[in-house]
């Protein structure tokens, strides 16, 4: 289902949360909402789902066309999906899974037969069947999430919000539940948000990213358009590694990732800049290495991959000559 | 002994010292007195005992203590649980005041919260003209005496409800809320079954102090024999009376009441604990 939000504000005491946040998210969306700790990114979600609310009269939350801002999160059917996962410890996997469906009035709520069809059937969808009988403590941490995934699908949710959904995972269990997730939600197709501070997690998974900073939107866009076109400085060097440089006699400041430094040898005329190898860390497929620029004295990082560093034959100390290859942005 | 504590243990001679001062303190001061109460009581015999505790007056302190805290026990559970749960899970003005509210029982001496439901309801307190008029008796009556052990016992199941539901935070509440819960729903079956083991614990110890208290009840309950003592009244009466064997005697049944309590409260540790252990 289609999200809305228009100009929402949330202040907590004197710290304002988020100052007017315009967002429009288009049916079966994977949508980021990607910032720093403090950027109002898991306010903005947890208004959404209903477990906040804007200052009184400062913005509205639509779902599906439907004005749900002043609504209880009880009857937005927003699946939520919590960063500790906030299962019920006291009761078993089924159980948890269940619940959305055993509170519902008796008039809507589905027979026993029924509910223990569709938890099994979701327990299945999420690769842990045969283990609802589990407590949330006997199992690991990938599968509390995706208990809690199953849990929030059981309501069968017009949106599902996921606050910070790998944030307390390790890092291998993180990129095969990326993955995961990336072919679930193809699968489905409910529209989702989730929050992450992760720029990696959020370009490599969404249709979408939202990036926030201070309680406002810096930029909106698809991947690429963020990572390739930043809107802000602050996009800029919040997404991936970036070098600010000062080409010579020019007064304006670049913005470089380190991929579009191209590193030559000393001599090449081609060369733009002159810089020394000051640390070089050649681990995996590329190499990265710490230049200090000779005339200003900055450092500046540059990637290339081993064959090209091999080729080269550069070790620490030596002089090189760089260009910057910025591609199709100015 | 692993290595660790075996490099953070104190030598032979400390530990049994310190072993030994601790034991013959507790035997002192806490097993002596307490095996006491029991020799004193049985001392005339077991016929003398049973005739102190089925007399017409102890039956009627033991029913009275038995309806104080059946009343006052459930009162504060239920007001108990509304703090915490207010406490903990929401953030509003004054709420470092109701803390301190909270906690006021335990600072002031009984004594005076008796006084002070003396002067609030008494003959010639601030509301006595009114309640003589209604013909409503509170002080020198047992209502009076369930209000004085509200007040003193009110903190026990707050003050161990507190910080559990702090620790634990709002998430499952939110969980449940955003799968369609109403607030009972949630109350019930996901706050209530978390909190309930410390709930009950906070009950006996509640329970406990509610049929122990002596300060406040003594001064709201005007000793009427047989109608308004309760059974630590009743000791001191029958202790004043030189009464040794009966006041013992009675004393025994509260001491038995307090080794239950004890007990219940190690059963439900280690039940919590074995919980907290496998899950």
């Amino acid at each position: 289902m289609s999200i809305s939000v228009e100009n929402l504000r949330r202040t907590f005491g004197t710290f304002q949360a988020l100052r007017g946040i315009t967002l429009e998210i288009p049916d079966h969306q994977l949508v980021a909402l990607l910032g720093p700790s403090g950027s109002g990114k898991t306010t903005l979600l947890r208004i959404i789902g209903g477990l906040d609310f804007p200052d009184a009269g400062q913005g509205r939350v639509l779902i599906h066309g439907e004005d749900v801002t002043n609504q209880p999160a009880a009857s937005r059917r927003a699946g939520f999906v919590f960063q500790h996962y906030a299962l019920f410890n006291h009761l078993t996997v089924f159980e948890n899974v269940a619940f959305g469906l055993e509170v519902r009035p008796a008039a809507t709520r589905p027979k026993p037969e029924v509910i223990r069809d569709r938890v099994l059937e979701l327990l299945g969808l999420v690769q842990l069947d045969g283990l609802q009988q589990r407590l949330p403590s006997e199992l690991s941490g990938g599968q509390r999430q995706r208990v809690a995934l199953a849990r929030a699908l059981a309501i069968d949710p017009m949106v599902l919000l996921l606050d910070e959904p790998f944030g307390a995972l390790d890092a291998r269990v993180r990129k095969d539940l990326r993955r995961w997730l990336r072919s679930f939600h193809t699968e489905l197709g409910v529209t989702t948000i989730f929050v992450t501070h992760d720029q990696q997690e959020a370009l490599e998974l969404a249709d979408t990213v939202v990036v926030m900073n201070q309680g406002q939107i810096e930029q909106i866009g698809s991947p690429q358009q963020v990572y390739d076109h930043p809107a802000s400085p602050f996009v800029y060097e919040f997404l991936g590694d970036v070098n600010r440089v000062r080409k010579p006699g020019r007064p304006d400041l670049f913005y470089v990732r380190p991929h579009e430094v191209r590193v030559l040898f000393a001599g090449d005329s081609t060369a733009e800049l002159h810089a020394k190898v000051e640390h070089l860390f050649a681990a995996g497929p590329s190499a990265r290495l710490t230049l200090r620029m000779l005339d200003s004295k900055e450092t500046l990082d540059a990637d290339m991959t081993r064959q090209q560093l091999d080729e080269m034959g550069l070790s620490e100390g030596d002089e090189v000559g760089l260009k910057l290859v910025l591609g199709n942005r100015a | 002994m692993s290595a660790q504590s075996r490099a953070t243990a104190d030598p032979r001679w400390v530990r049994v010292l310190l072993i030994g001062a601790t034991l013959a303190f507790l035997g002192l001061f806490l097993f002596v007195p307490l095996v006491s109460v029991f020799v004193e009581a049985f001392r005339k015999g077991v016929v003398v005992y049973a005739k102190a505790i089925t007399e017409e007056n102890a039956r009627s302190a033991i029913f009275l203590t038995l309806s104080v805290a059946a009343l006052a026990v459930p009162l504060n559970a239920v007001f108990g649980v509304a703090a915490a749960w207010a406490i903990a899970k929401f953030s509003f003005k004054g709420k470092s005041l109701l803390l301190a509210l909270i906690d006021l029982p335990f600072a002031v001496s009984p004594v005076v919260s008796g006084l002070v439901y003396v002067l609030l309801y008494g003959a010639r307190g601030l509301f006595g003209d009114w309640l003589l008029e209604h013909d409503l008796q509170i002080i020198f009556a047992v209502p009076g005496m369930v209000l004085a052990t509200v007040f003193v016992t009110f903190p026990f199941v707050a003050r161990e409800l507190i910080p559990l539901m702090q620790a634990q935070g709002n998430d499952q509440e939110y969980a449940a809320l955003s799968l369609g819960a109403s607030g009972w729903q949630t109350f019930r079956r996901v706050t209530l079954p978390n909190i309930k083991w410390a709930l009950f614990y906070g009950i006996i110890l509640c329970n406990a102090r509610a049929m122990g208290e002596f300060g406040a009840v003594s001064v709201v309950s005007g000793h009427i024999r047989g109608q308004t003592n309760t059974l630590p009244l009743h000791v001191e009466v029958l202790y004043n009376e030189y009464n040794m064997a009966a006041a013992f005697a009675c004393a025994s049944i509260l001491s038995v009441l307090g080794l239950v309590t004890l007990l219940l409260k190690t059963l439900i540790e280690w039940r919590a604990g074995l919980r907290r252990r496998t899950h």
